[in-house]
């Protein structure tokens, strides 16, 4: 036994919007008529980028590209909300390592460094030795400001 | 790292503060930079910005970085100089006109910390063809001149700064040499109980999955990340102090802590990406690594990093000969190759007792208002940043309709890491 149930609005526009289709299709060559079944199928079927997205395999923020210079075109207001949140992870850090600060310094080449920066300031870049009991072995006097070791 | 130390120390000479107060805010400095960078190569990365902001604190609580900005070595100007060398290549490859100057300030900055940064931080330019196509590479002239330029005056500083104190333009190496066994070295860097980078930054083993998952995603970015990290313990295997001397952990490692934390970053905010029976287990993982990383960070700071060193090359008086050598490799053996004698464990065993000079200045003899306030803004700060970086609301319009691409709504929202 058949049930026949009212159909709803939205359902009879779709049934209505499908007959007249029906009847375009009619007067099409079975030709165009696979080629458009061929490309409602392609449209149906979701593109690799989109499969991507959804197993999360794709950035979620591309960098937006306009066509014309290849520049990013992202809000000004967005990067403003991004130099901010650096300032506050760095400013969030920077008190952490104040207050875990030592004060002073010990370790052989931090005094090295430090040597260095005095004798700067006076005038003779690398004369100030270091007063650390390694001196007396160290080959030579190490207070460059770009040396490696 | 005299020059970055110099303005602070006029500074301190004028003010008249006590000594090497202001001087040893140098390393801070240049590690807060670092993690304010690896911010926004997170979200070059095209990170959430909570993800991204996740980074910052993992870099600085949970890593050797933490002791590090206790010392006066360059290794933080060459975290911070990696930190730009990344946003600056991740930021050209989105095509933005400045950003091969913020690569050269990178390079230039890491030469002045060390020279070896030619190698170690150049060998990332190696990947620019990956990250930015050729063609484009090739029309990009300015790029080039400012990918060149800030390197420059590095040279010319360094050459001149070499010939003025040793009549040579090239800087000469002290005391030391490429002379460890390879496979040796390797295995004090990565693997030694006493020593190596994962038991000092347990968090980072994270970084393992993070760049299984990221590779999915961004195969540039994450080779770039993952050699700018692989090429420093090869480099250094071979060097005679492998381990850096007396400091906290492998020192000539830290430079890699950043791309490391970022990738742990990352692999712990794919845990709710998981399946329903993996998720619970995972989520233990990551805070079980977060509590253990916080133990080691604190008992880097509490107890002097050097304290360790001492015990390790102790010489009891009246011992020589055969026994003081047998004393010295017991000692060593154990500090580098041992978990119950290396410096977390010396500190461990010194955080309560046996501590006369508890190294934090600032809470010497009690808790100082410097001291508290820093703990209050180190803890408020990462609060503020947690909910400025909550994700836009998208339209509603846009939420019903917009269509799933990586570029859509959803996807700009930040919703998902």
């Amino acid at each position: 036994m058949k049930l026949s149930l009212p159909m709803p609005a939205d359902n009879q526009a779709a049934a209505s919007g499908e007959a007249v289709k029906a009847v375009a299709d009619a007067r099409v060559s079975p030709s165009q008529h696979e080629g458009r079944r061929r490309s409602s199928r392609r449209r149906m079927r979701p593109s690799s980028l989109e499969l991507a997205s959804k197993q999360g395999r794709v950035p979620d923020r591309q960098p937006q590209m306009s066509a014309e210079n290849g520049h990013n075109t992202g809000s000004r207001r967005t990067q403003r909300r991004d130099l901010v949140l650096a300032g506050l992870v760095a400013l969030g850090l920077m008190a952490m390592f104040v207050a875990v600060q030592r004060g002073k310094v010990t370790t052989y080449d931090s005094k090295i460094a430090l040597a260095t920066a005095r004798a700067i300031t006076d005038g003779h870049l690398h004369l100030t030795r270091p007063t650390t009991t390694l001196d007396a072995t160290c080959p030579t006097p190490i207070t460059a400001s770009g040396c490696p070791w | 790292m005299p020059l970055v130390i110099l303005p602070l120390y006029l500074l301190q000479r004028a003010l008249q503060v006590s000594p090497e107060l202001l001087t040893s805010l140098a390393s801070p400095l240049l590690l807060a930079a670092s993690a304010a960078l690896l911010y926004l190569c997170g979200r070059e990365l095209g990170w959430s910005r909570r993800v991204s902001l996740a980074a910052g604190p993992v870099f600085g609580a949970l890593t050797q970085a933490l002791q590090s900005s206790q010392d006066l070595f360059s290794e933080p100007g060459v975290a911070c100089a990696t930190a730009l060398l990344m946003v600056g290549m991740l930021r050209w490859r989105a095509g933005r006109p400045s950003d091969p100057w913020l690569v050269g300030s990178g390079l230039g900055a890491g030469l002045l910390f060390r020279s070896d940064a030619a190698v170690l931080l150049g060998v990332g330019l190696l990947l620019l063809p990956a990250l930015v196509p050729w063609r484009r590479l090739l029309a990009e002239r300015r790029a080039w001149l400012g990918l060149m330029l800030p390197i420059l005056p590095v040279l010319a500083w360094t050459a001149w700064y070499s010939l003025r104190r040793d009549g040579s333009l090239v800087p000469a190496v002290y005391g030391g040499s490429f002379t460890t066994p390879l496979l040796e070295g390797l295995h004090g860097l990565l693997l030694s109980h006493g020593r190596s980078l994962l038991v000092y930054n347990p968090f980072l083993v994270l970084a393992v999955p993070g760049a299984v998952a990221l590779w999915r995603r961004d195969r540039a970015a994450t080779a770039l990340l993952v050699v700018l990290v692989v090429v420093r313990p090869l480099f250094y295997a071979r060097w005679n102090a492998w381990g850096g001397g007396v400091n906290w952990g492998p020192r000539f490692l830290m430079p890699s802590v950043g791309p490391l934390s970022l990738l742990a970053a990352y692999a712990a905010s794919r845990v709710g990406r998981l399946r329903v029976g993996l998720r619970v287990p995972a989520a233990l993982v990551v805070a079980g690594l977060v509590v253990v990383g916080g133990v080691v960070s604190v008992a880097s700071v509490w107890v002097w990093a050097g304290a360790s060193w001492k015990w390790r090359a102790y010489s009891p008086p009246g011992l020589e000969g055969q026994a003081l050598r047998g004393f010295r490799a017991e000692r060593r053996n154990g500090y580098i190759h041992s978990f119950t004698n290396n410096a977390i464990a010396f500190n461990l065993r010194h955080l309560a007792h046996d501590n006369p000079d508890i190294p934090l200045h600032h809470f010497r003899g009690g808790a100082d208002p410097i001291g508290l306030i820093g703990l209050a803004v180190a803890l408020l700060a990462p609060l503020a940043s947690w909910v400025l970086g909550r994700p836009p609301r998208a339209p509603p319009s846009q939420t019903n309709h917009a269509p799933r691409t990586p570029t859509g709504a959803g996807a700009l929202s930040g919703r998902s890491p």
